[in-house]
């Protein structure tokens, strides 16, 4: 990564024309604020697929010591 | 049905940048089609990244389809955050000068009277297992005309990099 002030790229897509600038730190912050969100939700969203996965792996276990088959588990959980 | 396609206008970077903002997008059109070929600075093989259209910092509502190094998974964004997370990225893990690619349509991004939506369709490149595949289906209420996109690679100091290209096209039905 680069360790400096970030830049922004304008571009008037009428003209043609390109600009360069360095991001505003206003600009820096709500980036960061967004950023931060979406670890948030990611985790979230990680913790919720892993809690499904360990019931089903929990219930089929429990139906496998109740003497049911890996076809007949396989057939309730479809 | 759209059966034209104009290119009105194809950006390649030629430094690292944070962010690129696309602006005075014709109004001529129906439809837009932004295509894109992105790598970043960021130390993974991929990664996702964010665009907002018109300076819009709230309501982006999206649903996911993401695909990598042999699983796959949908999800819906909780919350609607400030901006939408509908760009594949191939990060500097990924195998060197390869780029991902793909693109987002915006079915009536003209209008000044309906929500605005879009769709984005996009891979990223590996010469290894881990690449991803990224569907993405976005909207959010806010109904005026798009005249600007700003592309964001994802936090502060991870900028896209040299030849990170976005194409805009105009679709018109006749």
């Amino acid at each position: 990564m680069t360790e400096s002030t970030p830049m922004a790229v304008e571009v008037n897509c009428e003209t043609g024309e390109v600009t360069e600038r360095p991001l505003t730190a206003e600009e820096i912050a709500q980036r960061e604020v967004d950023a931060a969100a979406f670890a948030v939700a990611q985790a979230e969203r990680e913790a919720a697929e892993t809690a499904k996965a360990e019931a089903k792996a929990s219930a089929e276990a429990k139906l496998a010591a109740l003497g049911l088959t890996a076809e007949e588990i396989a057939a309730l959980t479809k | 049905m759209a059966n034209t396609y104009k290119l009105l206008n194809a950006t390649t970077i030629s430094s690292p940048s944070y962010s690129v903002t696309i602006s005075s997008i014709p109004q001529t059109y129906t439809d837009l089609l932004v295509g894109f070929s992105l790598r970043s600075d960021y130390g993974s093989a991929h990664h996702e990244g964010q665009f907002t259209f018109n300076s819009v910092s709230t309501g982006y509502a999206q649903v996911f389809l993401v695909g990598a190094n042999g699983s796959t998974n949908s999800y819906i964004q909780s919350g609607q955050p400030a901006a939408t997370w509908s760009l594949a990225i191939n990060g500097d893990g990924s195998t060197a000068n390869t780029f991902s690619n793909g693109e987002i349509y915006f079915p009536n991004y003209s209008s000044t009277s309906v929500a605005k939506s879009w769709s984005t369709n996009a891979v990223t490149e590996n010469n290894a297992s881990n690449a991803a595949q990224f569907m993405v289906g976005g909207l959010n209420t806010s109904t005026a005309a798009i005249s600007s996109l700003t592309f964001y690679a994802w936090q502060s100091f991870i900028n896209f990099v040299a030849g990170s290209t976005f194409y805009i096209y105009g679709i018109k039905n006749s």
